[in-house]
This record gives structure tokens, C-alpha cells and sequence, in this order.
């Protein structure tokens, strides 16, 4: 009773702070507000879902935030010159057919997410083969992306930041509740695997006690490289939604969210021992933050004071798991 | 020495201590009455109360009642700080101890002598020199400058005892300070007690090893269910009162042996060498039904043996053949799809994942058994966690409670489980009874038996030689990483078998380069 009262205290806090609001906050409850919370809480639960695997197997990536922004300059490389060269071999070089430009569409945005993969195994093999903590692994990595963006874009652009996107199309992934959706769809299919596939199970088991694992026969190394994989692939489909809402490819992206995914993750119940975690509790903690930086808009409370509240918000979380822990013991 | 002893003045009365948790009622009114001078042994199942009732008199947890009367005075200990103040210090059994540090830093740890006191600049003369008073006063093979992570984990115990040492100690509690060490640093350790017991110091001894409380205790108190039992003088309790005090029923058979018509060999080990983990030239083999003992002094690499075997190191030189075919481990994953399970001397570094619960601990290792494709049935988890928990008599509030809040005996069980369900049918057993209670060991036992009798061939590692002598079918005693014979243990005893620990193959024969 007392357990299930703890777990789900990260949700009472959450109800009570949309019921204040909305009592208190004029347009807070209304349609459009709320869609403006889920479209911005969107890439932080989508990566939040993979941190969340991360940081269960006891590891840590700060490179998500970077990841996004190097995958947006990517995907929109590709679709500026990836559109007029599949028009011309269609032979159609005038105007396009929708149809192709579709498919250069969709082919972008699976490079982006392959960028996000490819650079979620190097991670992977920096912690496993090259046997490096994961904190300076990732700190690593993470100049290195946002470096190789700002770079890219650079080189693209003749020294600007931002790389446009013009086809119309792109745009859906980030307006209305397609967003919504797509992290929903995250969520669900998080949950499954951390609960109920071999690779959940393993992160469990590799951050409770890695040596038990290995002794158990788990692969460790395998299984580790596997959830920073999953992580970089989130990474590359949030920055997808993240330039489709900006309607263009920016290197300066994502600054700081490696900061606010992992407070999401440790406000819904994950410890950074490892060997805990729920996918449910990160999107309640992503939900958290976006609700408090809403409220403080609409309350006209400066934007500091959102870093302040939601930084004592962890400091609480932690604390309060920490003195749960002490007391039972564990 | 008794009469003396039996006459003085209580130095510690605990009187009607009750301590719960939520949901355990862990103390239940207990009483101990500790005398000057007096090796007092506390003995219990796992889960009796024993380490409850030394951390209440450690300040460790605060009693919900009863009181503590030191030198008839009573007194109130909220804080650790507290009773090292009143001369209390335990030793623990998990070692407390930062391998960073030398033993001088770790023995002043928390309470350097300070030069310059606001300052805290550290008076390391002092510091060294006391440690060093300490070492040479009770003998001890330790260099205050050594630095602990590079000792042996007996030495690291002897470190831990000189911390409790160095403050002016009236009362000093051991809980299992025994069960790291070897034959001989068990001696040594006994003659400290005796030291300790001269100058006036009561020795609170918590051990397993019922055995050894003959040898070095004075009086004993048994608890059971977080109750008092029994008090009374050692010499006056036969082992089988105490083990019926303990268990609150009359344990008929220590040793179940069954022995089994033995079928095909299973696992053949063709001289096996990884030379930086000490192991050398080793050759043997395991038939179905068989229980192969491994005898040894600590340090014998039998641990390195069976790690060997699992694949957790790489193997040098030598082949291993599983059921006839050889075989090449890379790692416990290859050994564990070819049918070996390993039960780790260390369940909890190395046999728990300690904080899930009791139903991921026991499938982690066969979890392909129960994966439909790509899915994991949690209820299918939780049925096959439930039969093992009933079959194994695993005592746990449910199935989701997390491995490390288990009492030990409970935690082997669950690791055994674990190799049940994993379905491994040559098994490497490292000290399976190790820091677990008497009732917990026949159950071990048993299932040993059971499994024998199943077709499993089974290697155990033991530092408990009778144990060894009664359960195995072929003893193979092992000296600095060789085999040095092989025993029938039906027609060879305990001192033949130290012989051929402690010298080798031919006792007359001078051992290969002398001891240090």
C-alpha cells in the first residue's frame, strides 16, 4: 500500500498541479494549451523512453540533445538534395510528382533516425568495447555531434545554422496531434519492451548487479549496446519532429535536453544506480516539467524560474527515493 | 576460568528488547546477559534476530522497548558514535574497509588524531603509531602502510578486527569473523579472542560454525523467531541441543546422503592451466549422480577452477568436454547453453541482482524457457517463481520482494533456484552453505541429493570439511592450484584429508618452495 502510494506520488503531484492551474492559470484548460503541452513535452518523452532503458541498465547518455540537432541538419540535407535528384530520375524534373517527393519524405526521415542510430552504436561500442563510463563516453560524443552539425550546416549554408525545409509535406510530423500520437505509439511499444521483451528484462538485471548478469549468462555487452542503440534511434525521431515543427534543419538544436530528458526520467521514479526505472513514471515526469514551463508562461513567471523549480523538483525526487530506500532498508 | 566468569558482575544486559518493521516483527522481547572476560556466542538461523539485536546494541536501529544496562547503569544508544563512546565495536562480516586506504587510515578512519584540531590536519605519526601498537600487541602478519584493497579477504578481517581493537573496547561483537578465513588464520584469530578475553573484554561471537563455538565460547544464547531461547554454559549444550533450540525441532539427519548408481560421464577436464589465476594442470571428471567434493585452504584456486570452467576467465592451456564433445567457453553464456550453472561463493557480487525481485532472480538465467518468440509471459514468471519458492521453501513476504532484503539462507535458495530453472545438468557448487543456518543447510543438502539422483553431475567447493566428507562421492583435495590426490570419503578422514590440503600428495615429501 505504502509502495504503490510512493510510485504513484509522481502522478499525484501532476494531477494537482494541472487541477491548480487550471483553477488559477486563465486558458490553461482549454484544447489548445493542452495540445501546445503534449507538442512540446513530445521529444522529451520520446527520448525520455529511451533514456529510460539507459539509465536502468545503469548507464547515462548526454549526447541525446546533440543527437537531435545533427539528425535535423542531416534529414534536412537530404531532403533538399535528395528531392530534385529523385525528380529528375523520375523524369519529371518540373514539377515532382507528390508521390516522390513523398518517398523522399519518408527516405529523409529514416536517414535522420539512422544518424541518431548510428550514432547511439557508437556510443554503445564506446561503453562496451572500449570500456569507457558512460558519462565521459557520451560527454564525448555529445561535442562531437553538436561539433559535426554545426559543421555540416556550415558547409551547407555558407556559415548559417539553419538549413530550410520547403517541402510542405514534412511539416504534418510536427503540427497537431500528430506529435501526440507518434510519442503515444513511443510509449506504448517502451513499455512492452522494457516489461515484457528479453531486452527490457536485461537492462533490469545488467543495472542491477552487472556481474550477477554476466554470471546469469547474460550478454552484457550485447544487450548494453542495445539500449543505446534504441536511445539514438528516439534521438533521430525527435529531432525529426523537432525540425518538422521548425519547418527546418538547426544545429543549435536541442541544447541542453540531455539535461531535461534525464530529469524527466529521475522525477518518474528511475535511479541512476541502475536497476530501476518505468517508462509510465518518465512520461509523467516529462509531463511535469512541460505543465510547470506552461503554467509559468501563462502566470507571466520568468523563465528562470522555471529552471529553479524544475532543478528543487529533482533535488525533491531523489531525495525523497533515497529516504524511501533508507527506511525499508534496501 | 568458568566459575570466575559465572560469578562476576553482568557487564551488558539487554533486557526484553523488541524492535519491528513494517510488517516484521524482527525482536520480540529478547534478553542477553553478556559478564566481563567472557566469550558470549549468540547462534540462530538466518532471520532469528541475531544482527538486529547487535545493531539495536550498536545504536544502529533504536529498540521500540526494553533497556540496556551497561556496568548496571542504563543507558541509551541512538547512535553508533554512542557505543563506540560506551567501548562498544563490532566486527562486521561484510567488511567495512576502503581499498584505497592503508590499513593505518582505515583503523582511524572517521577518527584521526588531529594535529591541529580546527584545522583537521591529521597527526599520521600518531596514527601509524598506534595502529602499530595494536598489531605488534596481539601479533598480527599486518603492515600498518599496506594498503587494504592488495590484502587477502583474511587479512582485510584481521584489519577490521585491529579497528575494533584500537579504541579501548569493553565489549567487542564478531558477527562470523570466521567465515573468510582459513583453518589456520581461524586459530589465530581464537588465540586474540583468548588475548581479549585475558584483559577483561567480553566477546559477543555470532557464528554458524557450531563447531568452533565449542572451541572458543564460554556461554552460548540461542534465538529463534526473533525470540529468546536458550542460555546456558557451552560446555554444558551438545551440538544437537543447540541445533534443536535453533531449529524448534529435532534434526534427525545432518548429512541426507543418498548415493546413486552413477551414469555416462558428463564433464571431463583434461589439465586445465590458467597460470595467473592459479590453477594448474588440473584433471578430472564427473559422472551423472556424482558429487565430486573439492577440498581446499583458502587460496587454493578452487574458486579460479570453477570460474575457469564457466567461462569466466579465458583458459590457458587444458580441454573440457561436456557429455563427450570438447568444448571452448568464451563466456557463462556458452557454459550456461551447454548445461553448467555455477553457484558463486559471493551470492551477493556475484549470484544476486539485488535489487529486483525474487521472481526475476530466479529466471534470469533460464529465461528462454519461458520467452514465447519475442514475448515475456509475466504470469507464466510469476507461476514458475511461485512453484520454486513452495519447493525450495523459500520463506518471502511475495514474489515481488527485491532479493537483497532476504535472509541469507533465504537469498541461497533463491540462486539455487536460479540453476533449477536454468535446467543445468553439470553444476559447480562454490561454497553452497556458506553463511547459512543450519535448517537452510539440510535443505541444501537434500536438493543436492535430489539432483544427484536426477542424472545432474555436481562439483562442490567446500571449506567445510565434514560437510565435504559426508556429501561427496569422490573428494579431490587441491594445493596451490594442482590436485593433489584423489579420496574416497568413505574411508578417509578429516586429517588425512588436511594432510593433502596442507602439504600435498605425499606427506613426507618437503612442499614445493617453503612458506613465506
Amino acid at each position: 500500500m505504502k509502495q504503490l502510494l510512493s510510485k504513484s506520488l509522481p502522478f499525484l503531484f501532476l494531477a494537482t498541479l494541472v487541477l491548480l492551474l487550471s483553477w488559477r492559470a486563465p486558458g490553461f484548460a482549454t484544447m489548445g494549451n493542452i495540445g501546445d503541452i503534449l507538442r512540446y513535452t513530445a521529444v522529451f518523452v520520446i527520448m525520455g523512453v529511451g533514456m529510460t532503458f539507459v539509465i536502468v541498465s545503469g548507464g547515462i547518455d548526454l549526447s541525446v540533445g546533440s543527437m537531435l540537432a545533427f539528425s535535423s541538419v542531416v534529414a534536412a540535407w537530404s531532403m533538399r538534395s535528395l528531392v530534385p535528384v529523385a525528380a529528375r530520375l523520375l523524369g519529371c524534373a518540373e514539377a515532382p510528382s507528390s508521390l516522390a517527393v513523398g518517398l523522399c519524405i519518408a527516405l529523409s526521415i529514416l536517414v535522420g533516425m539512422a544518424i541518431g542510430a548510428a550514432w547511439g552504436l557508437l556510443n554503445g561500442l564506446l561503453v562496451t568495447r572500449v570500456k569507457l563510463p558512460p558519462f565521459i563516453a557520451t560527454l564525448a560524443t555529445m561535442g562531437m555531434a553538436r561539433g559535426f552539425a554545426h559543421l555540416l550546416a556550415r558547409a551547407l549554408t555558407g556559415g548559417a545554422t539553419t538549413i530550410e525545409i520547403t517541402q510542405q509535406g514534412f511539416k504534418f510530423l510536427g503540427q497537431g496531434f500528430v506529435p501526440t500520437i507518434v510519442t503515444v505509439v513511443v510509449v506504448a511499444l517502451g513499455y512492452y519492451m522494457l516489461n515484457h521483451m528479453r531486452v527490457g528484462r536485461y537492462a533490469f538485471a545488467i543495472g542491477s548487479n552487472v556481474e550477477a548478469a554476466r554470471y546469469s549468462g547474460i550478454r552484457v555487452g550485447r544487450y548494453t549496446l542495445y539500449v543505446y542503440l534504441l536511445l539514438g534511434v528516439l534521438s533521430g525521431l525527435a529531432g525529426m519532429i523537432e525540425a518538422s515543427m521548425l519547418g527546418a534543419g538547426d544545429s543549435t538544436l536541442g541544447d541542453a535536453y540531455e539535461l531535461r530528458t534525464i530529469a524527466a526520467v529521475v522525477i518518474g521514479g528511475a535511479s541512476l544506480s541502475g536497476g530501476q526505472g518505468a517508462i509510465i513514471g518518465t512520461l509523467i515526469g516529462a509531463l511535469i516539467m512541460g505543465v510547470i514551463k506552461d503554467g509559468c508562461i501563462l502566470l507571466n513567471i520568468s523563465f528562470f524560474w522555471q529552471l529553479v523549480v524544475i532543478s528543487l523538483l529533482i533535488i525533491v525526487a531523489v531525495a525523497f527515493d533515497n529516504f524511501q530506500r533508507r527506511r525499508t532498508g534496501a | 576460568m568458568g566459575s570466575e566468569i559465572r560469578n562476576a558482575p553482568p557487564l551488558l544486559e539487554m533486557r526484553g528488547i523488541s524492535k519491528s518493521f513494517p510488517g516484521v516483527h524482527a525482536l520480540k522481547g529478547v534478553d542477553l546477559t553478556v559478564r566481563a572476560g567472557e566469550v558470549h556466542c549468540l547462534v540462530g538461523e538466518n532471520g532469528a534476530g541475531k544482527s538486529t539485536l547487535m545493531k539495536v546494541l550498536m545504536g544502529v536501529y533504536r529498540p521500540d522497548a526494553g533497556e540496556i544496562r551497561l556496568d548496571g547503569r542504563s543507558v541509551s544508544i541512538a547512535h553508533p558514535r554512542q557505543a563506540l563512546d560506551l567501548g562498544i565495536t563490532m566486527v562486521f562480516q561484510e567488511l567495512n574497509l576502503i581499498p584505497v586506504l592503508s590499513v593505518a587510515e582505515n583503523v582511524f578512519l572517521g577518527d584521526e588524531p588531529l594535529l591541529v584540531k580546527r584545522l583537521g590536519v591529521v597527526d599520521w605519526r600518531t596514527l601509524r603509531r598506534r595502529t602499530e601498537e595494536v598489531i605488534g600487541r596481539f601479533g598480527f602478519p599486518l603492515r600498518p602502510d599496506a594498503l587494504v584493497g592488495r590484502l587477502s579477504r583474511a587479512h582485510q578481517q584481521l584489519a577490521e578486527i585491529v579497528k575494533a581493537l584500537v579504541v579501548s573496547s569493553k565489549i567487542v561483537v564478531m558477527d562470523e569473523p570466521t567465515s573468510s578465513l582459513s583453518l589456520e588464520e581461524t586459530q589465530q584469530l581464537f588465540n586474540i579472542i583468548r588475548r581479549l578475553q585475558a584483559e577483561g573484554v567480553a566477546v559477543i561471537y555470532i557464528s554458524h560454525r557450531l563447531e568452533e563455538l565449542k572451541e572458543i565460547g564460554d556461554r552460548v544464547t540461542i534465538m529463534r523467531d526473533g525470540q529468546w531461547v536458550h542460555t546456558g554454559d557451552v560446555a554444558a549444550t551438545d551440538l544437537a541441543t543447540m541445533i534443536r533450540h535453533m531449529v524448534g525441532r529435532e534434526l534427525t539427519d545432518m548429512y541426507p546422503k543418498e548415493r546413486v548408481p552413477f551414469g555416462r560421464e558428463r564433464l571431463r577436464v583434461e589439465g586445465l592451466t590458467c597460470r595467473g589465476r592459479r590453477v594448474r594442470d588440473i584433471s578430472f571428471s564427473v559422472r551423472a549422480g556424482e558429487i565430486v567434493g573439492l577440498a581446499g585452504l583458502v587460496g587454493a584456486g578452487r574458486t579460479e577452477l570453477a570460474e575457469a570452467l564457466f567461462g569466466v576467465a579465458p583458459i590457458e592451456s587444458g580441454k573440457v568436454f561436456v557429455d563427450g564433445v570438447e568444448r571452448h567457453f568464451r563466456s557463462p553464456h556458452d557454459a550456461i547453453r551447454a548445461g553448467l550453472g555455477l553457484l558463486t561463493e559471493d551470492r551477493k557480487r556475484t549470484g544476486l541482482l539485488l535489487n529486483l525481485p525474487v521472481s526475476h532472480n530466479v529466471t534470469v538465467a533460464g529465461l528462454d524457457r519461458l520467452m514465447r518468440g519475442f514475448h515475456l509471459p509475466l504470469r507464466e514468471e510469476r507461476r514458475v517463481a511461485g512453484d520454486y519458492v513452495e519447493r525450495l521453501n523459500i520463506r518471502t513476504p511475495s514474489l515481488r520482494q527485491i532479493a537483497v532484503r532476504l535472509s541469507g539462507g533465504n537469498q541461497q535458495k533463491v540462486v539455487l533456484a536460479k540453476w533449477l530453472y536454468a535446467q543445468s545438468q553439470i553444476l559447480l557448487f562454490d561454497e553452497p552453505t556458506l553463511g547459512i543456518d543450519v535448517g537452510a543447510k539440510v535443505e541444501v543438502y537434500k536438493l543436492l541429493c535430489e539432483l544427484a539422483r536426477q542424472g545432474a553431475a555436481i562439483v562442490m567447493i567446500s571449506s567445510d570439511l565434514l560437510e565435504l566428507l559426508a556429501m561427496s562421492d569422490t573428494l579431490l583435495p587441491m594445493r596451490r592450484g594442482e590436485l593433489t590426490g584423489r579420496l574416497d570419503p568413505r574411508e578417509t578422514d578429516q586429517e588425512e584429508v588436511l594432510r593433502y590440503m596442507a602439504l600435498g600428495a605425499d606427506p613426507d615429501f618437503a612442499p614445493r618452495g617453503s612458506p613465506r
